[in-house]
């Protein structure tokens, strides 16, 4: 693709940083139309269609992975690492779950072609709330993500299960929505705008009544999001809509929505960060309850997808640790644990989802965890998968999952927040009690059944589980240079592909590799960047983290760059040294 | 010879995953639709080439290595930053060095070989894609154990194997003896393991907290160019400790290399296709432990007791691998119990500190050893899969190829020479490995010299090898009798006793089954499994062998690895020892901190030492021809009351294998006991008590989650009401103040 | 401006129980709607009257334009939840004749 064709647009509006919500959201529209068109009983076009949509679209942003950081549309849409890294999630949990949702809506008789459509409109809704700083937009985000969602939740019309859990989402969702409006109406009272940025400058008047609509304004915000991200108290209705609704909805929903409400409540919070002191304390509770409660209720629980349910709460309530630790010392502690956290926890939900859907047989769904006696035997490969993800789930070494544990407990405990990276802890020993019990299950004798399952996995979901396996797996394997890419230390990181090392800016290469003073980039996110004291755990800013020898010349590294960008694979970045 | 780029290193580790990906993902389809027979040609092609490029690759970066001064030999490649927590730093980096190098060629060499001679083996395999898709993916995971240059990646390559070697291994997972055999080699490599992660473990702290001290600032504390030059001052004054580590990772050592308490997987790992046993159970995986103690050389030669230890386990293991090798009737089962017994040698070597001689016999052995296997294999082939060998006899009249290429492995094995002009390859390796022993001054412990005592052990078990592989031999190719012909076969007293030297092994086994008592090796196993697959297990095995069987010569793709091999048997050990090559290839990069003299390569009555090992060599091939040159004897027939007691002891294993598991059970059923008796009171109530109180308060919570959307939304208000009354109150307080 | 601003939120409290007491679905969310609709009120009074202390300057118009979009954006978003949240309804009546919240409760604990 040519950027450059992009470039003539005039200098305010860059259509560049909008373009992959543009492109998923057209992408959206086609499936739709191709779906009033369709030819009987297939969607393969509106899948293909949709695919291709994402594919480019995920494209588009991996080659702004380069691009310096900066907003457009009076800063109602924002590029920095983070958003890039998860629209990118977005996009890709929509696209397997594309990939395993076809079989699925067969055997489970859903003739609902609109799901394709509404799931990109949805993904399109996660990626404006991930990548914006401007209340309108998130609202906007949100309510396209929501209620995308509770169309889809809704969506095997003929059971009532499903049926409840879009009502349950629908209200309390709305009801909440309520609550995140009005919060920002008190924000927009206190500062006069919908721009989160300005809350520091309200805040800085130090005037007493601004200052209560401030509080009062993140509190009611907190209310809103703390519900799409389920958090207790806010978490009831996640565990009745995970079960009830169709499980490929399910996934996406756990993922997706997910992924996008933690961005947007990093956001918020980070908008306002200065008065860190007074909803800290409350988020630290908050955090406690989420991690503890639903992990005790899920020993309890017999269907999977209630069991995953609340594990999606725990794991929020994880993933709030980061949050909080990254907020709590934002110069020291940066972003990166916590996304790294929900890319990894994006990839085994999707993937441990995907294998749900296995055994659905005409028209119902096998989601207890009876229903997964056996599996071993019928489906090796199935099974196999499940211990993957499970161990990636309790955190079990050299997958994902005990990687980003482990950065978040690291986290915690450096920005003194030890009680909660206490509580994860032991929170972690209590989970092992249920992911186990799944996988037991998995591994039980079969019984014998009425009606005997197939023994056949569709290649669809194989191709998903066998992707989500190899990324949890991967991402640990390539661990530091996406910390390293996200924590904006080093641009010039493997993510980075060829192409961007040549269309980038050349100055942005430059100040990351030839400056290793402390210069942060006035564009970026002022969270993002890394002031000089980089805690001893992290890499010297400077420092690439590709080991290289020391008598390379900074000099070289531009060159060195455009080597890199000719090789690719393995070889990509060899560098002797003795 | 082209000089090829260190760089393309890369490309020697990648050709192997790319073929797995390949095999994986297009294997199945290309057989599908291309049919069986083209379908299988075109997939074969594509497991064997990546393999043999990757050596071509191997043998020109190797040459590039040469031309370095000898002391630079050792380049270190990062790929990229793989993990970065707290203050360790672990890249995805290789080691270009002449240890390395010397394993990535015998590894991609002898496993390009084998890989060709599989393509024949398995020809009629439905499973043919499959097959090869682990065969690649082992050869991808032993690259990355050798190459990786930090313990890390070597775990995870070491990892990788025991994987493969477990699918492998179970390849005919519904055979019930397989499935046992891999869960075995599982269980048993875990143990390894556990002592291999906790060595690490140590070295990771004790390098983390000499950094400072060091001024190291890397953090690469796994990575050997920073481990192993740090390592004497590391452990300076600590025996204790070098001890402790040392041994840790013997232990992982042992069970990955079949050492005397953990080789029990070895043997039964033979359940596998004979290729497998040829590549992974001889060849190459067994020798990562070989591999780990010579990485580590620095670390072991700083602790004369652990080097004692290693070398007074390697020689038992040798001696009592070659007994047992008596009492084997299975072909395979006599060679797998000679790479037990070689295995021994070479930690021999590495324990008495001649840690080259160790690499040597790596090399020789993998050399003849996979030759041997794949020999038999050929002769399990044409036999129609009968792996008896009281079955054989006469076979060189059949099988002439096959029984030639034997013959050479035979007499390199066995260690022959002409004494001052030229030996066989195991001849040279073994000399080296005795005269490093036995003049040896490292491996002493308690002023005990156990490096000399595993020496004379060594020379004596030289002795029993070219015995047993010449019983091995006989009982195949010479002798006039054809026995398969013959009508007195097994007695047919039981299910499937035609594999008798099963039966005797697997006795214990078999008695379980009729005492309906816990199966000894049945781990994973209930009860109805067990009888399901013994079902299965008896369809499977009606391949008695008939007694007008006309055993013809196996196709090309089986007999030209085995002429290579036996080339390189007759001339390898010879070419890599003239002019000490292959010492002087290994030895100037840092393997070693000890002082040359204590390691002296020779005892000063070196001449005499060869005529020994020589002498040996002949007296063991000249009892066995003696023994079996009428064929079979009457106390090795089929009646198992009739062998010697010996024998009859031999053939299991002296029991240790029975009495490890047994222990084992009874040794946990104890534990359990005794636990339970103890701490009823205690442990029980505390377990009992949290398992308690979690599920009351989970009931507990379970309650308020009602299902009522009212409900809900009134829990997000009075959150919400929470969430605003506590800000009001922090509110009033900024207010107040 | 206070009195505006009390009446935005009573009927955002009169909404939120509401939503509590009420067991027919389409009257919670009517309830719903009018907590939107004190939302609405309340930017509109911001907007209007401006209480930001924020030298704000040549942003001054943008900051009153931003209140009341939102506002319009809130009450095309309502319509569409309306759209939806009625399609779901209609959906559960079909299935089961009645709309009673307190009957939906198959899935718990």
């Amino acid at each position: 693709m040519n950027l450059d064709q992009f470039k003539v647009a005039p200098p305010s509006v860059d259509w560049i940083t909008l373009l992959p919500v543009i492109l998923v959201a057209s992408t959206g529209l086609v499936a739709l139309l191709i779906e009033m068109f369709r030819p009987k009983q297939t969607n393969v076009a509106i899948i293909w269609t949709s695919l291709i949509g994402l594919g480019v679209a995920a494209g588009s942003l991996i080659l702004q992975m380069g691009q310096p950081s900066g907003d457009t549309f009076a800063g109602m849409a924002l590029r920095d690492p983070a958003s890039l890294v998860l629209q990118l999630v977005l996009v890709g949990v929509c696209f397997f779950t594309f990939f395993f949702s076809e079989s699925y809506l067969r055997e489970r008789r859903i003739p609902f072609g609109e799901f394709y459509p509404l799931a990109l409109w949805s993904t399109a809704g996660g990626m404006i709330m991930v990548s914006t700083e401007n209340l309108l937009m998130l609202f906007i985000g949100l309510e396209v993500l929501s209620i995308s969602l509770y169309v889809m939740a809704g969506m095997a019309r003929q059971e009532s299960k499903s049926e409840e859990s879009a009502i349950k989402y629908f209200l309390l969702g709305a009801f909440a929505s309520a609550f995140l409006l009005y919060g920002i109406a008190l924000v927009y009272g206190a500062t006069g705008s919908l721009h989160l940025d300005q809350i520091a400058r309200a805040y800085a008047l130090n005037d007493g009544l601004t200052e209560k609509l401030l509080i009062f304004g993140v509190g009611f915000m907190l209310v809103g999001l703390g519900f799409k991200a389920a958090l207790v108290p806010f978490h009831q209705w996640a565990p009745d809509v995970y079960q009830g609704a169709p499980t490929n909805v399910t996934g996406f929903m756990a993922a997706a929505a997910k992924v996008a409400a933690i961005g947007a409540l990093y956001r918020v919070l980070s908008g306002a960060v200065d008065l860190s002191g007074t909803w800290m304390p409350l988020l630290i509770i908050i955090a406690i309850l989420t991690m503890t409660i639903p992990n005790l209720i899920a020993c309890q629980q017999k269907n999977v997808k209630r069991i995953l349910g609340y594990s999606s709460i725990a794991n929020a309530g994880y993933i709030l640790v980061g949050l909080l630790a990254h907020l709590q010392s934002p110069d020291k502690i940066g972003i990166e644990t916590t996304v790294f956290f929900l890319v990894s926890y994006a990839l085994v939900t999707i993937g441990m989802f995907a294998l749900l859907t296995l055994n659905a047989r005409d028209g119902k769904e096998g989601t207890e965890l009876s229903d997964f006696y056996g599996l071993w035997n019928r489906h090796p490969l199935a099974a196999g998968l499940m211990v993957l993800f499970v161990a990636s789930l309790i955190g079990i070494p050299i997958t994902g999952g005990f990687f980003a544990k482990l950065g978040i407990f690291n986290d915690a405990v450096n920005a003194g927040l030890t009680l909660l990276a206490i509580v994860l802890a032991i929170n972690s020993a209590i989970s092992c009690y249920y992911y186990l019990g799944i996988v037991r299950a998995a591994f039980v004798a079969e019984e014998t059944r009425p009606q005997p399952l197939g023994s056949t996995m569709p290649p669809g979901l194989r191709f998903t589980g066998i992707a989500c396996a190899v990324g949890v797996l991967g991402i640990s394997f390539f661990l530091t240079p996406i910390q390293a890419y996200l924590s904006g230390k080093d641009p010039n990181a493997w993510t980075n592909p060829p192409a961007t090392a040549s269309t980038g800016p050349s100055e942005n290469l430059s100040s990351s590799t030839t400056n290793p003073s402390p210069d942060p980039d006035p564009d970026q996110d002022p969270a993002l960047t890394n002031p000089g004291e980089a805690p001893p755990d992290q890499p010297p800013a400077d420092q690439p983290p590709v080991a290289e020898p020391d008598e390379q010349s900074p000099q070289e590294s531009s060159g060195e760059a455009a080597g890199e960008s000719e090789g690719t694979g393995p070889a990509a970045n060899p560098a002797p040294s003795r | 010879m082209p000089n090829v780029p260190l760089e393309m290193i890369w490309w020697v580790l990648g050709l192997p995953l790319i073929g797995f990906l390949l095999q994986a993902f297009l294997g199945k389809k290309i057989i599908d639709t291309l049919g069986h027979r083209y379908g299988k040609k075109i997939v074969g092609t594509m497991a064997v080439l990546p393999i043999a490029a990757a050596f071509l690759l191997g043998i020109g970066i190797t040459a590039n290595l040469a031309q370095f001064p000898p002391g630079e030999r050792n380049v270190v490649l990062t790929l990229f930053s793989w993990i970065e927590i707290m203050s360790i730093k672990i890249p995805f980096e290789v080691v270009v060095d002449p240890l390395s190098m010397t394993m990535v060629l015998i590894i991609t060499g002898i496993g390009s070989l084998i890989h060709l001679y599989a393509t024949g083996y398995m020809g009629d395999e439905k499973d043919y894609s499959r097959f090869f898709t682990y065969l690649n993916l082992f050869i991808a995971c032993m690259l990355i154990l050798v190459l990786g240059n930090n313990l890390a990646l070597l775990f995870i390559g070491w990892e990788g194997v025991g994987v493969c070697s477990y699918l492998l291994i179970g390849f005919w997972f519904k055979d019930l003896n397989n499935s046992r055999a891999a869960n075995k080699a599982f269980i048993v490599n875990r143990i390894g393991d556990v002592g291999l992660t906790l060595g690490m473990f140590i070295l990771v702290l004790m390098m983390a907290g000499n950094a400072e001290r060091l001024g190291l600032t890397d953090g690469r504390w796994l990575s050997y160019d920073v481990l192993l030059p740090n390592m004497v001052e590391v452990f300076k004054d600590q025996p204790f400790l070098t001890a402790t580590v040392a041994l840790l990772l013997f232990v992982g050592a042992c069970g990955k290399s079949a050492q005397f308490p953990l080789y029990l997987w070895l043997p039964d790992a033979m359940a596998g296709p004979t290729p497998v046993s040829a590549l992974i159970h001889a060849a190459t995986m067994v020798t990562a432990g070989v591999f780990l103690l010579n990485r580590m050389s620095v670390l072991f030669e700083l602790s004369p007791f652990a080097s004692a230890i290693i070398a007074i386990i390697g020689a038992f293991t040798a001696l009592f691998a070659a007994l047992i090798a008596f009492g084997q009737t299975d072909i395979k089962k006599v060679l797998a119990y000679s790479t037990v017994s070689q295995l021994g040698f070479m930690f021999i070597a590495c324990g008495a500190g001649a840690y080259w001689a160790g690499m040597f016999h790596v090399t020789t052995h993998a050399f003849f050893k996979a030759l041997l296997f794949l020999g038999a294999g050929a002769v399990i082939y044409a036999m129609a899969h009968e792996q008896d060998m009281r079955k054989y006899g006469n076979l060189l009249k059949y099988l002439p190829i096959t029984g030639a290429c034997m013959l050479v492995a035979w007499v390199a094995i066995s260690g022959l020479a002409v004494p001052f002009l030229f030996g066989f390859a195991g001849f040279y390796s073994k000399e080296t490995i005795l005269g490093g022993a036995l003049a040896g001054q490292h491996a002493i412990a308690g002023g005990i010299n156990l490096g000399m005592i595993a020496g004379w052990v060594g020379l004596l078990v030289a002795m029993l090898t070219a015995f047993y592989m010449t019983r091995m031999t006989w009982m195949t190719f010479f002798g006039k009798q054809e026995r398969w012909r013959l009508a007195d076969g097994p007695s047919h007293d039981h299910g499937d006793s035609h594999h008798a030297d099963h039966e005797a092994h697997d006795e214990n086994a078999h008695h379980a089954h009729e005492d309906h008592g816990p199966d000894v090796h049945g781990f994973f196993y209930t009860e109805a499994e067990m009888a399901r697959r013994a079902e299965l297990e008896e369809h499977d095995h009606h391949h008695d062998i008939e007694p007008t069987h006309e055993p013809k010569e196996v196709g090309p793709a089986m007999w030209i690895p085995l002429a290579v091999l036996g080339v390189l048997s007759v001339i390898g050990g010879w070419f890599l020892y003239s002019g000490d090559r292959f010492k002087k290839w290994l030895y100037p990069n840092g393997l070693t901190v000890l002082p040359p003299e204590v390691v002296p390569k020779y005892p000063e009555w070196e001449t005499l030492l060869m005529f020994l090992s020589i002498g040996a060599a002949l007296a063991g091939v000249l009892l066995g021809w003696h023994f079996y040159k009428k064929g079979l004897p009457e106390r090795e027939g089929w009646d198992l009351a009739k062998w010697h007691p010996f024998r009859r002891a031999a053939a299991n294993q002296f029991h240790y294998d029975q009495k490890m598991v047994d222990g084992s059970l009874k040794g946990g059923a104890q534990l359990g006991e005794m636990l339970n008796r103890t701490d009823k009171g205690f442990i029980d109530g505390m377990v009992n008590g949290i398992a308690w109180l979690t599920g009351l308060f989970g009931n507990l919570l379970k309650r308020f989650q009602t299902g009522n959307v009212r409900w809900y939304a009134a829990m997000m208000l009075l959150g919400g009401i929470g969430v605003l009354g506590y800000l009001w109150w922090v509110a009033l307080k900024l207010g107040g103040a | 401006m206070t009195w505006y601003l009390m009446l935005g939120a009573f009927m955002f409290t009169c909404g939120a129980v509401g939503v509590i007491v009420r067991r027919n679905p389409v009257v919670v969310f009517m309830c719903i709607e009018l907590m939107l609709n004190a939302v609405n009120l309340t930017f509109l009074t911001f907007a209007a009257y401006s209480p930001s202390l924020l030298p704000l300057g040549p942003e001054l118009t943008q900051s009153w334009m931003s209140g009341q979009m939102m506002v319009i954006f809130v009450m095309a978003v309502a319509a569409a939840e309306v759209a939806v949240g009625l399609g779901i309804i209609m959906a559960i009546y079909r299935l089961r004749d009645e709309v009673d919240l307190d009957s939906m409760s198959a899935m718990r604990g």
